[in-house]
């Protein structure tokens, strides 16, 4: 249960996400051009389903080693030195990705505080702005997944994992 | 303590704040993150509260219009595992399959037509190598030249319409992005017909034949026969847009229900298993890739506000006053800086700076952003940073290295392409003109 949380937890939601906004953004050409009855509704929960999608991934992308960084500097560097400088960017990640949950958590906090509502919907901005407290939240504790797997079965820091999920993002 | 940071002039925080993006991409850092580490750095010199950088990565995402280009990539994904490549490739091998070198033709012609159906560059060069590559290498083309052709005329994706990019620098430059496309559309034929050119030469070079067939009109009727479907994608996806019956985002969300319903229903190709996998590859993309628009955004925002596109353009005035030799400098430092960027962090992190100075010298934005969108092809085909290497290297089973070298050829295509474009913006603005009229001002 706990292996099938950590495998697929935000490639699911991310990947619901996706289909949402495709299916929102579908139905409002549908609703106008077939049922001649436009909404609004549906463009303002799309672009919500696209802003989870783009942060529950950020952290998935942690574990499938997807993100673009480039490595080609650092290993110009004798191996050790190489291997040295790609810790310290992990842990300058890291600290930063601690950083970012705080501060995020902290908007979410005035969120709570100041209530603030949406012109069109009228929907409580703390819900889609918890996207941010979630996603750099679970990016933090994946970079340091990635590590306690290093050091408990010895996986590579820097190759997708035996049972990667195998979606490769390069550009779009 | 650090008091003494506020007296920096505005020139040297702008040096440390780029500075510091540099030596983290540098570092290894994912490039999403170094640019906000430089921006929250830019925060301390102007005083901001650290918050809004999390208010930055929120409201950078937010845009409606960005919608387009995760539904674009999802149907691109969709068309390439639902059998449209092979199609197209069959329809591109009725035409010019009996010419000297033909397959490397093939690939280039059928990239060409993958473009007018997907948005992306990587994409197209995955859809089409996969068929491709595995021909040409039969045929005892050289693996490294079949992958540099398939990265080369896959890069076509994003200039000839939908575009993704195109969507980005749209929404960055706040121009039609409709218009966009149209602009893209005769420098996309022309880029077309340059790497076919460049293929034909290697090909007599290197004595790689046609596929000893001969043309017959009945052999293009059965091939566009058996391709109709994918055919009439860009009709239904380009004509919605043009004919204003959708938006770009609605046309690409029909793209997904359209290749959806070809790929399952009329081809049978697209199983359930392969709709989850296109499913990941668009969240995927999402993530690593969309997640930079925020802190892109907000760099350059903070750039803007240290006037830093004034001292720039200042600066660049002093050495030239013709937009042909601007244009020209502009490319040389977005064909660097692609080597390091990722394309759409390049959009937004230098389209701010930029186009201002462009526009200055009277420079039509949309010529700006089509020169934008080809350096970033180029930054697709250079290493280290060089998405359709990547793609091309996986499906040859090749370093990227030797693919790297194979493409060079085709990198100067593109750079040709360039001059012709900063020399004659006029093959850019005649189709936008001739169907929305000249932009005023």
């Amino acid at each position: 249960m706990l292996e099938a949380i950590e495998r697929h937890l935000e490639e699911l939601l991310a990947g619901i996400c996706v289909l949402v906004m495709t299916t929102l953004v579908f139905l409002q050409v549908v609703l106008r051009y077939v049922f001649n009855a436009p909404t609004s509704w549906s463009d303002e929960i799309a672009v919500y389903a696209m802003l989870w999608s783009v942060y529950l991934s950020c952290s998935w992308a942690v574990r499938e080693r997807a993100h673009i960084r480039v490595m080609n500097f650092i290993n110009l560097f004798p191996r050790v030195i190489a291997a040295g400088l790609s810790v310290l960017s992990d842990l300058i990640w890291f600290v930063f990705g601690i950083f970012l949950t705080w501060q995020s958590v902290l908007l979410e906090i005035s969120f709570w505080e100041n209530k603030y509502e949406s012109p069109a919907l009228g929907i409580d901005q703390k819900w889609p702005y918890l996207c941010l407290v979630v996603g750099f939240g679970l990016m933090t504790l994946r970079i340091m997944q990635v590590y306690y797997r290093w050091w408990k079965y010895g996986e590579p820091v820097h190759l997708p994992r035996p049972d990667s999920t195998d979606a490769e993002a390069t550009s779009v | 303590m650090f008091e003494f940071i506020y007296e920096y002039s505005e020139l040297t925080q702008a040096l440390i704040m780029f500075g510091a993006m540099v030596l983290m991409i540098i570092l290894g850092l994912p490039i999403p993150f170094a640019v906000a580490i430089g921006t929250v750095i830019g925060y301390v010199f102007l005083d901001f509260p650290f918050v809004a950088i999390a208010q930055a990565m929120y409201t950078g995402v937010e845009p409606f219009p960005l919608l387009t280009v995760p539904l674009f990539v999802f149907a691109g994904s969709l068309m390439e595992q639902g059998g449209m490549a092979r199609r197209i490739v069959g329809m591109a091998t009725s035409l010019i399959g009996n010419i000297t070198g033909s397959l490397g033709l093939v690939a280039v012609l059928g990239c060409t037509f993958f473009a007018a159906l997907s948005g992306s560059g990587p994409a197209t060069t995955a859809a089409i190598g996969a068929v491709m590559i595995p021909s040409m290498v039969k045929q005892r083309y050289d693996p490294a030249h079949g992958g540099a052709i398939a990265a080369a005329g896959g890069a076509l994706g994003s200039l000839i319409p939908p575009s993704n990019l195109m969507i980005i620098y749209g929404i960055v430059a706040e121009q039609s992005i409709p218009r966009l496309f149209l602009a893209g559309f005769l420098p996309g034929v022309v880029a077309s017909a340059a790497l076919m050119l460049c293929t034909y030469l290697i090909a007599r070079q290197r004595g790689y034949i046609g596929d000893g067939t001969t043309f017959s009109w009945e052999r293009v009727y059965r091939a566009f026969l058996a391709g109709k479907w994918a055919l009439l994608a860009p009709i239904i996806i380009l004509g919605g847009i043009y004919s204003g019956i959708f938006t770009p985002t609605e046309a690409a969300s029909v793209a997904v229900v359209y290749a959806l319903i070809i790929g399952h229903f009329a081809y049978r190709e697209l199983t359930f298993k392969k709709i989850v996998a296109c499913l990941k590859v668009t969240a995927m993309i999402s993530g690593a890739v969309l997640i930079i628009v925020g802190p892109a955004k907000a760099f350059g925002e903070l750039m803007s506000l240290m006037s830093v596109p004034d001292m720039i353009g200042e600066a660049l005035y002093g050495v030239t006053e013709s937009p042909f030799v601007l244009l020209m400098i502009m490319s040389v430092i977005l064909i660097i800086t692609g080597m390091f960027l990722e394309s759409i962090a390049q959009i937004i992190l230098l389209t701010p700076l930029m186009l201002p100075i462009a526009v200055g010298l009277g420079i039509d934005p949309i010529v700006f952003g089509i020169i934008m969108v080809i350096s970033c092809e180029v930054g697709f085909l250079t290493p280290p940073v060089g998405a359709n290497l990547f793609v091309a290297a996986r499906i040859t089973n090749l370093g990227i290295d030797r693919i790297s070298v194979a493409v060079i050829p085709f990198v100067f295509a593109y750079i040709l392409i360039l001059v012709i474009i900063a020399a004659l913006p006029d093959l850019v603005t005649y189709l936008p003109d001739l169907v929305y009229g000249k932009l005023a001002g």
